[in-house]
């Protein structure tokens, strides 16, 4: 009986494992030609994913947020962030709830920590991170993350220095990140 | 073909030359002989071969997920996009070129199947890294999972269920609360194929290697799975386990239980020893109502683990093997452990019975190994009774002088049982080319 399924199974087998990576590459694509687009000043640590790579975790600086009076830490499930954009066409946070708000909203994790945006990893290159992590230590007011906003989800683009793409930044700039002495970074407003 | 024993096939071959100039059985008997049970050195050539094939695909798959390690920021996102789908699309059409004409080679099939499963993970997280998707690690692994697990039952592969085994180790080491019915369900997809590799040829190569993972991926998941809920309750769960898998193991001995045997014996005996102690004990101990996923997780694992442990101990006490059921009786005396100290019954007195539990063990193994004439089992006696005494005497409180006499009583005692055995051993022989058992 194995070997009369055994062809149909192989082209599921072979459909599931195109299909997977493929939904992958299409959603995020759409989110880059269709999603909007939006700043959001961040701040950067320097971790390691033994799949997927060297990368430079974010934290982003998007205000003071208000929770909602209803939101339950212990029962979240998704939550969701209303949004508005300041006068530097930067990303403020307002308002953190547990159903969708009318209007654009960004959809978030299931953590309890206040609102901490999902996209919080940037894949680079594995010599350029840990520089990476020690210029923006020393400054951080001028890096902003470009991101696409699609259906409450938020898709990372790419980190910018002076509008200048981080990694060509770095580049460009032999001597950023190379300073030996690392301040500790400044506590992020809450 | 079925497979026999390595040793027992290469002494029939040495056997067969005298047999016939003793006239025992003629040329062409011998022949017939030979060719039911061939030659080792053809069989070795196929493991070296198999052995190389599986280390070239993993070799192949690890240089793949290397080069994704490094991010390749040269090239454009399409090409990155193309190229993260090349592996899997070859290992694809090398899995369809398996399947259609070398289905009969198991060199082909595993290494397939090794290049396969590994393809499957570079293409995801080559994906992942090209576009910046977020997620985590064990998001990754749960994917990578789903999408690998048809492989070993379409190419017949150990390996890869090895890989898989491995793989869903991890992701639960990784997991959380809500995963534990995801844990189950992708162990329930390879089951299957453990449940036919393991029973049907159970002294091959591949039915051993596929036991010892599935032991070895059951007793590290154990505790992630159980420890969420009632404090001390792994405990109990590991005795089960490891009660169940000695149990099993002696049961079918010389059918594929040898694995159980060795990981459940020294699972039994380091989790009795570790019972000798005090801290175990010191937990706080509830019995809380049954509520929730994890704690009605917990108590279901607990009580499968034990029932399935008292069962074979049942039959190991209705065969009369009473060093079976000695090592079985691990299980019911976890059990009555854990509830006697939540009624506030004193922790000196179950470490005494732990104590005596273990001593027990030690003494009946070395009466069963003279019994059985097995060198082997006596040291097992030996070092599981060198090991308490050793527990005991590392109590700081002892001193330097009584621990060299221990140790030195011990190194004696090791010496005077493995002449003594390989007295008897070499008396009961006689003219038999193996000894063991």
């Amino acid at each position: 009986m194995f070997k009369k399924l055994m062809w149909p199974v192989f082209g599921i087998m072979v459909c599931a494992q195109v299909a997977v990576p493929a939904w992958m590459v299409v959603d995020k694509e759409l989110a880059f030609v269709s999603g909007k687009q939006l700043r959001v000043r961040c701040a950067l640590r320097d971790p390691y994913d033994l799949f997927r790579g060297r990368y430079v975790a974010l934290r982003f600086d998007i205000g003071p947020i208000a929770t909602s009076n209803e939101w339950n830490p212990a029962n979240a499930k998704t939550r969701y962030l209303s949004y508005s954009v300041d006068e530097k066409g930067f990303l403020r946070g307002e308002k953190v709830l547990t159903s969708p708000p009318d209007g654009d909203y960004i959809r978030l994790g299931r953590n309890v920590h206040g609102a901490e945006l999902p996209c919080d990893r940037f894949y680079m290159n594995e010599e350029l991170a840990p520089r990476a992590d020690r210029f923006l230590r020393a400054s951080r007011d001028t890096v902003w993350a470009a991101v696409r906003l699609r259906h409450g989800d938020l898709v990372l683009e790419e980190v910018y220095v002076d509008d200048v793409p981080l990694a060509r930044y770095l580049e460009e700039h032999p001597d950023a990140g190379t300073d030996a002495t690392i301040r500790p970074a400044p506590p992020i407003r809450k | 073909m079925r497979s026999h024993p390595g040793k027992a096939v290469q002494w029939l071959h040495e056997e067969l030359p005298s047999w016939v100039k003793d006239g025992i059985i003629d040329d062409a008997a011998a022949a017939r002989l030979r060719e039911r049970y061939p030659e080792q050195l053809s069989r070795k050539a196929d493991m070296v071969l198999l052995a190389f094939g599986i280390l070239g695909s993993a070799a192949i798959g690890a240089g793949l997920i290397l080069l994704v390690a490094h991010n390749w920021d040269d090239l454009s996102r399409a090409m990155r996009t193309a190229i993260s789908f090349l592996p899997l699309v070859i290992s694809q059409g090398l899995t369809g070129y398996v399947l259609a004409r070398r289905s009969e080679s198991r060199a082909w099939r595993e290494s397939t199947a090794v290049f396969t499963t590994l393809a499957i993970g570079v293409c995801i997280a080559m994906i992942s890294q090209t576009y910046q998707y977020q997620g985590t690690p064990e998001g990754f692994l749960f994917t990578w999972l789903l999408l690998a697990v048809a492989v070993p039952y379409l190419l017949d592969s150990a390996a890869a269920t090895v890989l898989y085994l491995a793989g869903l180790t991890t992701w639960c080491l990784f997991g959380h609360d809500a995963d534990i019915a995801w844990f189950w369900l992708l162990a329930g997809l390879i089951a299957p194929y453990l449940w036919r590799g393991i029973g049907r040829s159970s002294q091959t190569s591949s039915a051993t290697v596929l036991a010892y993972a599935m032991i070895i991926s059951l007793t590290i998941t154990g505790y992630p799975l159980a420890h969420r809920g009632l404090d001390g309750a792994p405990i109990v769960v590991y005795a089960g386990l490891m009660a169940a898998f000695t149990l099993y193991g002696s049961q079918n001995r010389g059918t594929g239980g040898l694995p159980f045997s060795r990981i459940g014996g020294i699972g039994s005996v380091c989790l009795a020893l570790v019972l000798t102690y005090e801290d175990p004990w010191r937990v706080h101990h509830y019995l809380q109502s049954v509520s929730g996923v994890t704690e009605t997780h917990q108590f279901a694992m607990l009580a499968v683990t034990q029932a399935i442990a008292l069962w074979l101990l049942i039959q190991s006490l209705r065969k009369s093997d009473m060093m079976a059921a000695l090592w079985g009786a691990l299980a019911p005396l976890a059990l009555a452990g854990y509830l006697a100290s939540h009624a506030e019954v004193p922790t000196s007195a179950l470490q005494a019975v732990f104590n005596a539990y273990a001593f027990a063990l030690g003494i009946f193994k070395l009466l069963d190994a003279r019994r059985r004439v097995n060198q082997l089992g006596a040291n097992i006696g030996l070092a599981i009774l060198s090991l308490l005494l050793l527990a005991r005497f590392s109590d700081p409180g002892v001193s330097s002088l009584t621990r060299g006499v221990a140790f030195i009583a011990v190194g004696v005692a090791f010496l005077i049982a493995n002449i003594y055995y390989a007295r008897l051993v070499r008396a009961r022989q006689g003219d038999l080319p193996c000894s063991k058992s």
